[in-house]
C-alpha cells in the first residue's frame, strides 16, 4: 500500500514518538476513549485557513458552566478528531446548529442522548459524506470525524465528562459520532434543507437530539400503510417514554427512511407532509399500555382506549431519506427535547 | 511543548465553595429550591418538614426554577441570598 502521506519514509522512532504524543492526550483525559490526532499549531492553522470567522469568535457558550468554545478551540479539537481541514466549515456549522438546539446543556442529562447531524447539499459529495449503506456505522472518515469533533469539544472545552457533568445513566454509541448525509439522489421527496427553506444548491447541516438509533425492519410487504405503521409503532416503544409530564408528550424524533421504504410510500401517493402527519397521529400509546408500563401520571382516571400522543406536534418529526437500497430498513430516534436547527455551511 | 491544549488551560476550578458560615441549623432560615422534576417539590417540602421537626429552624421558604435545564433566574437567586441563610437544592431526576 503506497501512502500519499509519505508514510513509507517513517522510521520506527518516528512512530514511537507519534505514539507518545497520542498517549499524552490519553493521560490528560482529552479523548473519547479512542486515540486522537495530536494537534500542533501547523495543523490548526490549516483548519483556521478554511474559514473567514474570527479565531476568537465564540461558537458555543454555556453561561451556567462559565465555559465557551472559540473557533480556534474548535479547530484544535477537529484536528484531534481526525477531520481533514476542508471539513472544518461544516464542523463550525454543526456547532452553530448544536448551539441553537441547546445541545451543550442537553449533554449533561441522565438521558445520555446524542446529537444527530444531517448533512444536505453538494458538500456531501465534495467531502465524501456517506449517505448510503451503513450511515450509522463506522467506516467513513467525514461521518466519523465531524460528529466526533463536536463530542471532543463537549468533553474538552465544555468539560462535560461522564460521571461528572455528564450524568448519562447509560448513554449511546451515537455519542461517539452521529453524522450522515441525506440520500437526496434516491429520495422521492424534497430534501430536508429545501423543506427548511434553503435553496437546493446550498450545503447545510441540521442538528437534532436522539436517545438512540432504533432499527426498524420491514421487508415483508410493499403496502405503504404497513411501512408507516411499523415506523409509528417503532417510535412509540415504551422505553422512549420519559414519564414526567409534560416531557412525555413533547417529544421530537428523527425518522430516517431507507430509500426503498420512502419510494414505496411515495409511489402509494403519500407526500412527506402526509407521512409526517400520519406518524404524529400514531406516535403514542393507549392508556391500557401506559398502565402496563406504569406510566400514567396525571392520566390515572382516563379510559383504557384513550390514545396519548408522544410527539409535541407533527413538525417535531424530522423526516429524511438515507441508507442503502438493499433491504427494507429504516431508523428512528426520539428525544424529549424536540428542537431542531438547520445552518448553512460557510462558502468562500 | 508543541502539543496544544484542547480545552481551557488557564481556567482553574470553575466554582469555589462559599464559606460555611454556620455549624448549627437552629435559628436559620432555610430555602428549598425545586427544579421542576417530578416529585422534586414533594421531596424538598418533606425534607423541610423534617428539618423543622428536628431543629429550631426559623422558617422554610420554597422556591422553584422555571425549568431544570437552566440556572435559577438571577432575581430568584438574589431573593434567596436576601431571605435565606442556607438553601437545599434539588438536582437531577
Amino acid at each position: 500500500m503506497t501512502a500519499a502521506s509519505g508514510a513509507e519514509r517513517l522510521t520506527e522512532e518516528d512512530v514511537r514518538r507519534a505514539r507518545a504524543a497520542i498517549e499524552y492526550y490519553y493521560e490528560g483525559g482529552f479523548t473519547d476513549g479512542l486515540p486522537v490526532v495530536p494537534p500542533i499549531e501547523e495543523f490548526v492553522q490549516e483548519f483556521l485557513a478554511t474559514t473567514s470567522r474570527g479565531h476568537d469568535e465564540v461558537v458555543l457558550e454555556l453561561t451556567h458552566l462559565n465555559r465557551a468554545c472559540t473557533v480556534r478551540q474548535a479547530a484544535i479539537n477537529a484536528v484531534m478528531a481526525g477531520c481533514r481541514p476542508e471539513y472544518f466549515p461544516l464542523v463550525l456549522a454543526a456547532l452553530d446548529a448544536f448551539h441553537q438546539i441547546g445541545g451543550g446543556t442537553m449533554m449533561q442529562s441522565t438521558t445520555g442522548q446524542a446529537a444527530a447531524f444531517i448533512v444536505n447539499g453538494p458538500i456531501r459529495n465534495r467531502l465524501g459524506i456517506n449517505c448510503q449503506g451503513n450511515i450509522f456505522g463506522p467506516g467513513h472518515r467525514p461521518n466519523a470525524t465531524i460528529g466526533r469533533a463536536v463530542r471532543l469539544i463537549v468533553l474538552n472545552v465544555l468539560e462535560i465528562r461522564p460521571h461528572d457533568l455528564d450524568q448519562s445513566t447509560q448513554g449511546t454509541p451515537a455519542k461517539f459520532s452521529c453524522c450522515f448525509g441525506e440520500n437526496e439522489e434516491e429520495s422521492p421527496w424534497e430534501p430536508l434543507h429545501v423543506e427548511m427553506g434553503f435553496p437546493a444548491e446550498a450545503s447545510t447541516v441540521t442538528a437534532q437530539l436522539i436517545r438512540s438509533d432504533l432499527h426498524v425492519e420491514h421487508r415483508s410487504t410493499q403496502d405503504p400503510l404497513h411501512i408507516l405503521h411499523s415506523l409509528a409503532d417503532s417510535l412509540s416503544y415504551s422505553g422512549g417514554i420519559y414519564e414526567a409530564p409534560p416531557y412525555n408528550r413533547n417529544n421530537g424524533a428523527v425518522v430516517v427512511m431507507g430509500p426503498e421504504h420512502a419510494q414505496i410510500v411515495a409511489a402509494g401517493g403519500w407526500t412527506k407532509q402526509q407521512v409526517r402527519e400520519f406518524l404524529y397521529e400514531h406516535y403514542g400509546r393507549r392508556i391500557a399500555d401506559l398502565r402496563r408500563f406504569g406510566k400514567v401520571i396525571e392520566l390515572e382516571d382516563e379510559p383504557d382506549d384513550r390514545f396519548v400522543h408522544s410527539g409535541r406536534a407533527p413538525e417535531a418529526l424530522t423526516i429524511v431519506v438515507a441508507g442503502a437500497s438493499n433491504a427494507g430498513v429504516s431508523t428512528v430516534g426520539t428525544s424529549f427535547n424536540s428542537r431542531r436547527a438547520t445552518v448553512a455551511v460557510e462558502t468562500r | 511543548m508543541v502539543l496544544l491544549h484542547p480545552g481551557n488551560p488557564t481556567k482553574a476550578g470553575s466554582a469555589k465553595l462559599a464559606p460555611r458560615r454556620f455549624t448549627k441549623l437552629d435559628g436559620l432560615r432555610v430555602g428549598l429550591l425545586g427544579n421542576t422534576k417530578l416529585n422534586a417539590d414533594n421531596i424538598l417540602l418533606a425534607l423541610g418538614d423534617l428539618l423543622k421537626e428536628r431543629y429550631a429552624i426559623k422558617e422554610v421558604v420554597h422556591y422553584k426554577k422555571p425549568t431544570f435545564a437552566l440556572p435559577a433566574p438571577q432575581a430568584t437567586v438574589d431573593e434567596m441570598v436576601e431571605r435565606c441563610d442556607v438553601v437545599l437544592a434539588g438536582v437531577g431526576d
